[in-house]
């Protein structure tokens, strides 16, 4: 399992920059589609992304439920 | 320190994306692409390219239309991985591996093989990957993603 706790995400262009605490960036290039762009501001990327996916999806179902029945 | 990582199938195609991974593991991921530790196997063309034919299009790849071989060389370029051939012994130890992970998915039978093999860290979200290795201590080493 990784040790490293905490990692700041930055994009540079089309490539992903991965920094840890001391300061060490490496980068994954990229195609310059996706993440940037695509990133829910409610995300915690330095947190398990999935799990907060689901979980955000399963809010805005809800919410969008309570809204369809307060209009009906 | 591992002595490096090895991409699960789906990864690579996530990788490829730039779908959100853990970043923690994005890290590891892009600093062993840079030192010459991040590898993929022959056995996740397989794996994706058998997807591709699937007859639902929703559940196919995106391979941006290149071919199998293409997308997979482009992309493991791009990340700086190198690639892992499968060996009698990779095909021995995957044939050992059902026994002890429950399940005889071959691709997951191979990924789980060469990390052992090569002494390297599966990167996956493959839940019942994870729960193997946390199951049986000392036998797979993960980077969950």
């Amino acid at each position: 399992m990784s040790a490293i706790e905490k990692v700041t995400v930055t994009r540079i262009g089309a490539d992903t920059v991965y920094t840890n605490e001391s300061g060490e960036s490496f980068t994954i290039r990229g195609r310059g589609k996706g993440l940037g762009l695509e990133v829910d501001p409610r995300i915690d990327l330095t947190k398990p992304i999935y799990e907060q996916v689901i979980q955000l999806a399963a809010k805005d179902r809800a919410k969008e439920r309570k809204q369809q029945a307060t209009a009906a | 320190m591992s002595r490096g990582f090895l991409l699960d199938s789906h990864v690579l195609l996530w990788l490829d994306q730039e779908l959100l991974i853990y970043s923690p593991a994005a890290y590891e991921i892009a600093k062993a692409g840079a030192t010459g530790r991040l590898f993929v196997s022959d056995i996740s063309i397989c794996e994706l390219g058998v997807a591709s034919h699937k007859k639902s299009l929703e559940k196919r790849p995106d391979l941006r239309g290149l071919s199998i071989d293409g997308w997979f060389d482009e992309t493991t370029n791009r990340l700086g991985a190198r690639t892992i051939r499968i060996t009698q012994a990779i095909a021995v130890e995957a044939a050992n591996v059902p026994g002890i992970y429950g399940s005889g998915d071959p691709g997951d039978c191979f990924l789980i093989a060469t990390a052992r093999l090569r002494r390297l860290s599966l990167v996956t979200r493959d839940t019942k990957i994870i729960a193997l290795a946390k199951r049986e201590r000392g036998y797979l080493d993960v980077t969950v993603c």
